[in-house]
């Protein structure tokens, strides 16, 4: 049977798109995947190589092998060179794993020398659920308790903190006898500590660098590939959001247009959520300009 | 990109809906109000050593570091006032020299604001990280320097 024009175009069209997939859309796709819902998740990168170079030094921090090679700006139109990374699973992948709560105080005004830090819609009770869903999707080792300007919690961390290394047990207990608080960072890593069958290797690279054994929690490892194995999830790398386009009254997102490996395309869906990274997703409403939005999506 | 009642002052609604786009969602790190007390934001997590350590090329150094509530007190050393660097950096726009520890991880070597400082408490090591914790509680800016007194060895620190 000949394919129509409107079927072909149908190809195109999800239920939601994800763009970014990174702690934020990585995180959304492993909670909507099981819906049976059409997902399509657009990545402007690839996935991290695996090599050797994941875990050296002068590739990773000397070189900057897996920057972005991206200049910006800044308002006074001088070079900034970014620290981020363009990978399936963003950020995360780079990551220190260090995954703390916000405080309870964060969510209200704070003042500081500089002014006022406004406060949010939402309290840490609106959220403290979901911080217990995201500990025990990200593996957090942590000690309850011992931090003491946590907030309260619903429960124990998933898994106990990551033991000191000798040195900083030393520090610790220093610390402690001068009658401060030290406490273990709240770390998301797939290390059991004895069992030789841990993921994690404790090796001597971490924060900045890739996992190469995937035992770094990061939104690609724990969140994007098991959000992959629903036959309902589409993943496509290295297609670059370049803008969205809106309805004629500019109330809805009617079409997401994607260069990907140098080829302009178009998708649509029923709900887009932008999930490009705190600087990517206010440049992508941005130049989302339109004559209903002259400003950009952003208003 | 704020999320909040008011789309005045926000651009998206308490569910991260655009205000004025119904089929248009925010979800990362850009909905975020204010920056957090902990890691990686600001609030609390402020340090710098206003301490300089030129090296050779190969040469190595040790830096040991004592906290203290108060300035110097060593006899040998003159005292000097336990000061500020980041109240008097934002007052004159000065540049603060920072340690030799954010030093190595980094290539800026000057902050004009305590903002600027938010990842040299990250990366100074877990000892200041965790000394910088105590102080969270009070909300106010937690203050932290050390200072190399002349005619002393010993390194003073305030938080």
């Amino acid at each position: 049977m000949p394919i129509e024009e409107g079927a072909m175009a149908n190809t195109n069209h999800y239920d939601i798109i994800i763009i970014g997939t990174g702690a934020g859309g990585g995180t959304l796709a492993y909670r909507l995947a099981p819906s049976g819902k059409k997902i399509l998740l657009l990545e402007r990168g690839g996935f991290v190589p695996r090599e050797k170079d994941n875990w050296e030094s002068r590739a990773v921090n000397v070189e900057g092998k897996y920057n972005t090679k991206e200049i910006w700006r800044d308002k006074d139109g001088k070079e900034l060179h970014p620290h981020t990374n363009y990978y399936v699973g963003g950020n995360t992948k780079f990551y220190g794993a260090a995954l703390f709560r916000l405080r309870k105080e964060d969510f209200g005004e704070i003042r500081h020398y500089d002014g006022v830090s406004p406060a949010w819609p939402i309290s840490y009770e609106d959220l403290e659920a979901y911080y217990a869903q995201a500990e025990n999707l990200y593996h957090v080792h942590g000690n309850r308790g011992e931090d003491p300007t946590e907030a309260w919690a619903s429960g124990p961390y998933p898994h106990p903190a990551v033991s000191h290394e000798p040195r900083i047990q030393h520090l610790h207990e220093d610390f402690a006898r001068l009658g401060c608080k030290p406490f273990h960072v709240p770390l998301g890593i797939m290390l059991k500590e004895g069992d030789p069958r841990s993921k994690c290797i404790r090796c001597a690279t971490c924060d900045g660098y890739p996992c190469l054994v995937n035992a770094k929690s990061d939104a690609h490892t724990c969140a994007v590939e098991p959000a992959l194995d629903h036959p309902n999830v589409t993943l496509l790398t290295d297609a670059l959001v370049s803008r969205l386009e809106t309805s004629a009254s500019g109330r809805e997102v009617t079409a997401v247009h994607v260069k990907r490996n140098g080829v302009e395309e178009r998708y649509s869906a029923d709900i887009v959520a932008v999930s490009a990274g705190a600087i990517n997703s206010a440049a992508l409403l941005l130049r989302s300009v339109n004559e209903k939005h002259p400003n950009g999506l952003r208003q | 990109m704020d999320f909040g009642n008011d789309p005045k002052n926000s651009a998206l609604d308490v569910n991260c809906k655009a205000h004025e786009v119904d089929n248009l969602y925010v979800v990362d790190g850009s909905i975020f109000v204010s920056s957090a007390a902990v890691n990686p934001a600001q609030t609390g997590t402020k340090a710098a050593a206003n301490y300089r350590l030129t090296l050779s090329a190969g040469e190595t150094a040790t830096v040991r570091l004592r906290f203290s509530n108060q300035g110097c007190r060593a006899s040998s050393c003159k005292t000097m006032p336990a000061a500020d660097p980041f109240t008097a950096a934002r007052r004159s726009f000065n540049t603060i020299r920072i340690g030799a520890i954010w030093r190595c991880f980094t290539n800026t070597s000057t902050a004009t604001t305590a903002r600027g400082l938010a990842p040299a408490i990250k990366q100074a090591g877990p000892a200041l990280w965790l000394n910088c914790y105590n102080n969270v509680e009070n909300n106010n800016e937690t203050r932290f320097f050390n200072r190399r007194h002349p005619g002393c060895n010993r390194v003073a620190g305030r938080m």
